[in-house]
């Protein structure tokens, strides 16, 4: 049975992307506010089913509303509801909307979602309303970007599909279901722009609309690495102790891969956008180092880890989520935006100052904003003594390695914040943007308070 | 005598020591940490941005072929034939 505010959420969302096209051409550039009402109630819903008290993750039904779908909806959904006010200083304002909203819809469908056929129109539904994003914006970058995520959403789509065969119709067979797995990952590498399948993505996200890459970044990547959550879990518990650890390894070295190729990327970028781009690769390799450690929590039969893990997760997706939708937004505003060299930010004004301050020292990990929490646990689980794997000559190596990621992202994160302070002439047009920008700053500063309240 | 043994020993010693010091603090962990790290990274950094190419598509097809062949090979070596 599925819960009233989960139904009526989705009847909201289908709603929206049924009626805008018609709304949309009444209402012009107000179609924007009907979107921002209707993400508000999406995430009020899933809030006030998320406090209710949730099981982390469910591992039966085939909708199945858990604590993973509830912050992963609720995230996109806020994410939304920022973006949302973004794009009125773009032209097709309403068809961007009922992009937007599709791109919700899509991604809250696949957090939840455990049927097969649901999970493929789901996926299709992400990826088309992430390349209609990016080509809306009808600059010539930005339709450059559309076409290549088309190119490569089309290749992840196909190898998704084999994926998911392999592994709902092979699942009493071990090896069918762990090629199905390694298939998934593949076409998971392309959704979240995991090395060596990132190749797409700084080009994407460093040229594109930055508008259009908030919304891209920080909501189409949610719905797949919720389903990475998922599926990743149930092959580790139906494969058992021996290829349950192959997961584990791959999860492993494509987090590492991420972290390290993310941080070397935009070390010495001096285009913020860019470097932005590559931080996302990084940002991802967090994600994927919660995830390896919580699936291999389960198959050392580890739960307390793996509980810790979860929540470093749950805590990491709506940290990257809303520092992404905030810094792409914050980038929007400055003109010559295709080059918007760290100069470009100098002398930035009081409130977007402050904004790119926290948006930028969460990124980092800095106390007590949201990224520190999720960094914490993510590390802690990551530096279990209950995890052999992660341990080498008695140390700690998964989560030493981490660290020294980290601190190699605070050389660039620091680099914009100088900029941002530095005395310069201001270039900045924030009429649209400040809500993405404030709102985004302002939930990462409030959550940053209220979780070691409520969780830890 | 004493006087003379106290300056070679003593004076002269530690002066070495902390001359010796003071050289592999200025000239070995200083300059490794504060420039041959930062210029390893430095390398890194512009290798990993010449690895992304200018955007070519093939680029990113090879890429992928090449991560895509990576995880079926850890797939047959440590699941079909461990």
């Amino acid at each position: 049975m599925i819960p009233t505010p989960v139904v009526a959420s989705l009847f909201l969302l289908g709603a929206l992307v049924a009626l805008l096209p018609l709304l949309g051409r009444i209402l012009k550039g107000a179609s924007s506010y009907v979107v921002q009402g209707v993400m508000l109630l999406v995430a009020l819903a899933w809030a006030a089913l998320f406090l209710d008290g949730l099981p982390l993750i469910r591992g039966t039904g085939w909708f199945r509303v858990d604590a993973l779908s509830a912050v992963v909806s609720m995230t996109a959904a806020s994410v939304g509801f920022l973006v949302a006010s973004s794009s009125r200083r773009l032209r097709n304002d309403w068809q961007f909307q009922l992009v937007l909203s599709s791109g919700v819809l899509g991604t809250v469908m696949l957090a939840s979602s455990a049927d097969p056929l649901i999970l493929l129109v789901s996926w299709g539904l992400v990826s088309v309303s992430g390349y209609s994003l990016l080509a809306l914006a009808g600059d010539r970058s930005s339709l450059v970007g559309s076409i290549k995520y088309a190119f490569m959403s089309a290749l992840s789509f196909q190898l998704l599909r084999v994926a998911i065969c392999l592994m709902f119709a092979g699942s009493g067979n071990p090896r069918l279901v762990a090629l199905g797995a390694m298939l998934f990952l593949v076409a998971l590498g392309f959704k979240a722009g995991i090395p060596p399948f990132h190749m797409w993505l700084p080009d994407v996200y460093g040229f594109a609309e930055p508008v259009s890459v908030s919304g891209l970044s920080a909501i189409m990547k949610l719905g797949a690495l919720a389903l990475a959550i998922r599926l990743t879990e149930q092959t580790v518990l139906a494969l058992g102790q021996p290829e349950g650890h192959v997961m584990v390894l791959v999860l492993v070295l494509l987090s590492a891969g991420s972290m390290l190729i993310g941080n070397l990327g935009a070390l010495t970028q001096d285009d913020v956008q860019r470097m932005m781009a590559y931080s996302s690769i990084a940002q991802v390799g967090y994600v994927l180092m919660g995830i390896s450690a919580f699936d291999a929590a389960l198959v050392y039969g580890q739960p307390h880890v793996a509980y810790e893990a979860l929540l470093g997760v749950f805590l990491f997706i709506p940290s990257y989520a809303l520092s992404k939708a905030g810094i792409f937004s914050m980038l929007a505003g400055f003109k010559g935006r295709a080059g918007t060299g760290v100069q470009a930010l100098a002398g930035s004004k009081a409130p977007e100052s402050v904004s790119a301050s926290v948006v930028l020292l969460n990124l980092l990990g800095m106390p007590p904003l949201l990224g520190f929490w999720a960094k914490l646990l993510v590390f802690e689980a990551a530096a279990s003594s209950a995890i052999p794997v992660f341990y080498a000559l008695g140390l700690p190596w998964y989560a030493l390695y981490g660290i020294a990621n980290s601190a190699i992202s605070v050389f660039y994160y620091l680099k914009v914040l100088r900029a941002v302070y530095s005395s310069g002439k201001v270039e900045a047009d924030h009429l649209h943007l400040r809500v993405a920008e404030l709102g985004s700053a302002a939930l990462l500063v409030l959550a940053g308070l209220i979780v070691p309240l409520l969780v830890l | 005598m004493i006087n003379s043994l106290y300056y070679r020993v003593i004076v002269d010693g530690f002066d070495w020591l902390s001359k010796t010091f003071e050289r592999f603090e200025s000239q070995g962990f200083d300059r490794a940490y504060n420039v041959w790290l930062p210029s390893a990274f430095v390398k890194a950094s512009r290798k990993v941005r010449k690895l992304q190419g200018k955007g070519s598509i093939t680029t990113y097809l090879a890429a992928m072929f090449a991560g895509a062949l990576i995880l079926l090979l850890i797939y047959m070596l440590l699941v079909i034939y461990p």
